[in-house]
This record gives structure tokens, sequence and C-alpha cells, in this order.
């Protein structure tokens, strides 16, 4: 079935280039954005264990999606898979590299931060396109303080639109939180992640739960930060995955664990994220490989984080 | 014999001076989030230093409080387990408080008046914060202080009816408000949000890009034009760790820090203007201060003065920078 599904996709994105290339053909582009949107193209990537293949491949599929996009796609569906492509694509292979890069490369690491924000913010007005199709003057919403008639509104099958765009823009914001054009908006994102956890609280095998794991565990709490409410989403996440992803332990050790440098937590947390099964192809795998990577590098990074104690022989004053 | 001693020291001083550097591990405390301009800094620094100590010096940073407010850090320089931090001049006054008179509101108006005032004053402030054991190894400015409330202010009895959160636990702060005829109250920084909600807090001072950073402009949309106070600050190390730096190489690592923070007020200054401009576009209303009424700040600030008097700083102290200021105005 994977193996079909990865043939399948190959075949979509060959006969999408020719297509695309060679007519203007509305019904081609709508067949090809049709099936490339579809879910049935996704566990291809997200299956894989080997994650430079797929970040090598993915850059090829963004570029197609904006290819379908620019000839004038009114596919909703089509939005969603381009954004959301570059929200994965650079959290796991511009912004997850850069955190691991050691301090002395700090101009690399500024320069990939910086790129990581463009991407994030590319992928959530993607997303936001595809709002715009749902919900004509969602847009504008965004700053006229009707958002929240409009998510009222919302049914069950918007909420990937709403995760993803939520994600994008805090993703954003927390790789320049100085940048208040992009901050002004962290509550609107904010807003739509509560929708879409009201509409679907098991999405993603618990997502909307692991994002809020890290909004409220990073955040100060002068701006809504609380330790309570992570831990909470924590719990849900991991009964909702039912302890078969990585992610949650990692967000909750890199978050709460560090703020109040708590050595043995921290390690519990990461050694658990470890502990997950990633021999099976699973649609969680490719994730659970990349969190795993992340939390091998957090273990060995630790007194990064968290301050030792005090040398011995030093008397405390 | 005398002069074999002599010689033997001087032998023994030049050792030391020139001594190599084995790995030295300084781990530095701040306050500043992860991912901000001083944050970015001071990675900067640390790269900076790693390359002029030829990769001895490892700088371990710890940014965002994750070790402590201020006090915590200097108490956790105190016993080793940090060698350094970035301190706000608040945070800097908890080591020496006479280094507070430089904040005192409407004492210092400008850029140009701030420079001059901490070439006189800081290497005294230096020499305080030595005698305690800790190292300033370079000065920051940060930017200015402003009023932010949920009605107009412009003159000082626009400010008054308004209820001003000042910061906590500074009985001599809110004593210096109040004596100034405000209605000053103490609130936690992690409160300030929900206080302007509820309306339990009409007013704050803060400078705009940490204003615009909480968005606690989104409820406090009047900006006062007048600048309260410098924010200043300083990257110190413990005695006991810069000691462990060979003498030759600490002005290089001076030097290199210097320039870092000197680009970095430029570099925050830019983002400021870029903050108000996006903080007006969300509705921010800046109201600039006419001559009369900034003197009358002035004289206002005046009055709460004496809340210091006596126990952060002498009066001789206080007498001595307005002294320069006097000097500095009349050039």
């Amino acid at each position: 079935m994977n193996i079909q599904t990865l043939q399948y996709n190959c075949l979509i994105l060959v006969l999408a280039s020719v297509l695309v290339s060679c007519s203007g053909n509305k019904l081609a582009l709508r067949m090809v954005g049709d099936a490339l949107s579809s879910t049935a193209s996704g566990t291809a990537l997200t299956g894989d264990d080997d994650p430079e293949l797929v970040g090598d491949a993915l850059p090829f599929a963004l570029k197609l999606y904006e290819i379908l996009i620019e000839k004038g796609s009114d596919n909703p569906g089509l939005f969603l898979a381009a954004g959301s492509g570059f929200i994965m694509y650079s959290n796991a292979y511009v912004q997850g590299p850069a955190d691991m890069l050691p301090d002395r490369e700090f101009e690399k690491k500024e320069q990939m931060t910086v790129r990581s924000k463009k991407l994030y913010l590319r992928g959530r007005d993607y997303v936001l396109q595809g709002l715009e199709l749902k919900y004509p003057g969602f847009s504008a919403s965004l700053d006229s303080g009707t958002l929240p008639d409009l998510l009222a509104a919302m049914k069950a099958d918007d909420v990937p639109y709403l995760y993803w765009t939520g994600a994008g823009w805090m993703a954003a914001y927390a790789a320049d939180p100085f940048d208040v054009a992009v901050g002004v908006g962290v509550r609107n994102a904010a807003a739509m992640m509560e929708a879409a956890l009201r509409l679907d609280e098991a999405f993603g095998a618990g997502s909307i739960h692991e994002f809020f794991i890290s909004y409220y565990g990073a955040l100060p709490q002068s701006m809504g930060g609380s330790e309570e409410k992570a831990r909470h989403h924590f719990k849900r996440a991991v009964e909702l995955s039912k302890g078969l992803k990585a992610s949650p332990y990692v967000s909750l050790a890199s978050t709460v664990s560090v703020k109040n440098q708590n050595m043995k937590e921290f390690v519990e947390l990461l050694n658990k994220a470890l502990a997950v099964d990633v021999s099976e192809k699973t649609d969680t795998r490719l994730v659970n490989i990349l969190a795993q990577r992340k939390a091998r590098w957090l273990l060995d990074h630790r007194d990064d984080r968290i301050l030792s104690d005090a040398p011995k022989g030093v008397k405390k004053k | 014999m005398n002069r074999l001693s002599m010689g033997i020291a001087a032998l023994v001083c030049t050792a030391l001076l020139t001594s190599p550097l084995h790995a030295l591990t300084i781990k530095v405390g701040s306050i500043a989030p992860d991912g901000s301009p001083w944050d970015k800094a001071l990675k900067k620094i640390a790269a900076e230093w790693k390359a002029i100590s030829g990769g001895t010096i490892d700088m371990k940073i710890y940014p965002g409080g994750i070790v402590g407010n201020e006090p915590d850090m200097i108490r956790k320089m105190n016993i080793g387990q940090l060698h350094a931090a970035i301190f706000t001049g608040m945070g800097m006054s908890y080591i020496s408080p006479e280094i507070f008179s430089l904040s005192l509101a409407f004492l210092v108006r400008d850029d140009r008046e701030l420079a001059f005032i901490m070439g006189k004053m800081t290497p005294y402030y230096e020499k305080l914060t030595l005698k305690k054991g800790f190292v300033t190894v370079t000065w920051a400015k940060a930017g200015w202080v402003n009023f932010f409330s949920t009605k107009p202010v412009v003159y000082p009895r626009d400010l008054k009816p308004l209820k001003l959160s000042v910061a906590e636990n500074d009985a001599e702060i809110l004593q210096a408000w109040r004596s100034m005829g405000y209605n000053a109250i103490p609130l936690s920084t992690n409160d300030l949000m929900t206080a302007l909600q509820n309306g339990m807090i009409e007013a704050y001072y803060a400078p705009p890009l940490v204003s615009a950073s909480f968005q606690w402009f989104g409820i406090a949309k009047h900006m006062c034009g007048i600048r309260i106070a410098p924010l200043i600050g300083g990257l110190v190390v413990s005695k006991r760790s810069w000691d462990q730096i060979p003498a030759a190489m600490r002005p290089k690592l001076i030097a290199s820090a210097k320039k870092v923070v000197d680009q970095l007020y430029i570099d925050t200054k830019a983002l400021e203007t870029s903050a108000i401009a996006t903080m007006k576009q969300h509705g921010l209303v800046i109201h600039e201060v006419p001559a009369d009424a900034a003197k009358l700040w002035e004289k206002e600030g005046y009055k709460g003065y004496d809340a210091y008097v006596g126990k952060t700083f002498s009066r001789d102290l206080l007498t001595k920078i307005q002294g320069y200021l006097k000097e500095y105005r009349n050039k």
C-alpha cells in the first residue's frame, strides 16, 4: 500500500509537470490539484524512515504546488497542501537543523532562522488563501475583530486549515519574537488553534494539544504562558497519540522542564521520546525520527539548557 | 636579596600576564528572551570571544531568565554556578545600588546627555561593582522608557488620576512615584496584561519595543512622547572568572563586546522605529510633549529623588550627577 502510494505520488508529480507545462487545461489542473491535495498523497512522505531523502524531495513538490497555484487554482485543498508543506519543510529542514547548530556558527544559524521565518509565513499565507476561498472575507476578519464570529461558524473539516495557519504563524513568531508585525497576530493564531481544538480535539492524534504544550510552556507568563495548561495539554497529547508520538515529550522537556531547570524530568521525558518505536512504517514515523533526533541532541546538550549545581568547595552566600 | 625577590616577583607577574588560557567555560545568564536582539548580541559576543581566545573561551548562554531573575543570577554568580550575566540597570543596581541613579525619572534628557554622563560616572560605578567581585565588561544603552496609558497623557496632571503600574518589591520606587503625586500600584510584569484588561491598571512605563512585543499597547493605546529615563544595562563577569583570562587578552575581549553593543543600540533603535510604526498602524496614538509640559515633568520628577537619597545613593552622588548635567547643558 505504501509503495503503491509512493508510486502514485511520483506519477502525479510527473504528470503534473507535463500537464501544467504543456497546456492551460483547467480540468487537468483541477485533477492534479485534487490528487496532490488529497490525503492519499501523504503517507509516502510521513511514513519514510529516511529524513534526508524526504528533505531532498520536498522542495520539488512545494514548487509544483506553487506552479499549480500560479496557474490559477481555486482548490482550497491545494493551498492547504502547499501551505502545510512549506511549514513542515521549514520546521524539519531549516529551523530544526538551525536550532542544533553550535553557537560558534552564529551567523549561519541566524541566516537559517531568518529563512525559516520566511518559509513559515509563506506557508501560513497559502493556508490563509485557502481559508479565504472557503470563507470569503476571512483575511479581513483578522483585523476587523470579526474572527470569533467566523470561527464559531466553522466545521470539523476546517480544522486542518486552522491548525496549519496557527502553527505557521506561531512558528514565525517564535523564530523572531521581536517582529511586531507578526506578533500582533499571535492572538488570532491562538484563537484559531482554540477553535480547532474545540472542533476536533483528536486531530493529528493530538497535534493541537502538542501545539499548546509549546505555546503555554514557552510563552512568558505575562503573555499567557502557563505551566499548568502546558501539562494539561501534554497529558491529552500523550493519551490521544497512545504514547506513539515522540514529539509531546520533546515539547514538554524543552519548555517546561527547562524553565523549571528540572534536569531529572528533562532526561526522563527525552528518554521516553527515544523509546518510541520507529521500526514500523506508520504515518508518524518520519516526525518521530525527527523528534528523536532532536531529543538525542537535547540530551547531548543538556548542560547548555539546565544549569548544573554550584562547583564543590564554593561557599554559598 | 631584595633585588632577587623583586626579580622573581617580576617573573611571576610576567608569567601570569602571558600564561596560556586553558579551556574556560563562562556560563552567562540573561533575562533577554531567546532570539531577541539582546540575545543575538550576546551570542555574537560569544562567537567573537571564542575566536579571539583561539577557541579556549566557551560561553554557554542561558537566555530568557531560565536561570532566574536578576537577583537570582547575582546569587548564582556569587556561588560560582554562573560566571557572567547580562543585566539591566535595575539588575546592576542589585550589585551596587548607586547605579540606579542613572535611571532616575526625568534626570537625563537624551542620548547625548546620557553618553556624557555615562562617560563621567561609569568608571566610578565599575569600581563599586569590582569591590563586590564583579567586572563590568561593557555598558549598554538599550533605549528609553515612555508612558503608555488607556487615556491621553501630555502633562503630569493627565497621569495623576490614572492607576500607574510600577515595579513590585521595590519600596523606594513605589515611594518615589507616590511622593510625586501619582497613583502608583506595585505590579509584577507577569500580571500587567490582565491588570490592563480588567482596569486595575490604566498606565505603565516601558520601552516602546517591549510594549509592542508584549502587546500591552493593544489596550494602553496612548504613548506619551516624553522620555522618562534611559534603559541601560551591561555585561558583567565575576572577578573569579575574569581573573582566569590572561591579562593581555582582556582588552581585546572588552573591545569586541563594546563593538557589538554599540551596533546593538543602532539595531534596536531601528527595530523600535519599526515597532512604533506597526503599533501606530494598530491604533497607537503618540502624544508629543510641548516645552512647558517637559519642564513640568522634570519638576515633578525631582520630587521623587528624595525617596532614594540616603537609601539607594547619597545626596553627594546625586548633586554630582546634577552638576555634570548642568555643566553639559550650559555648554
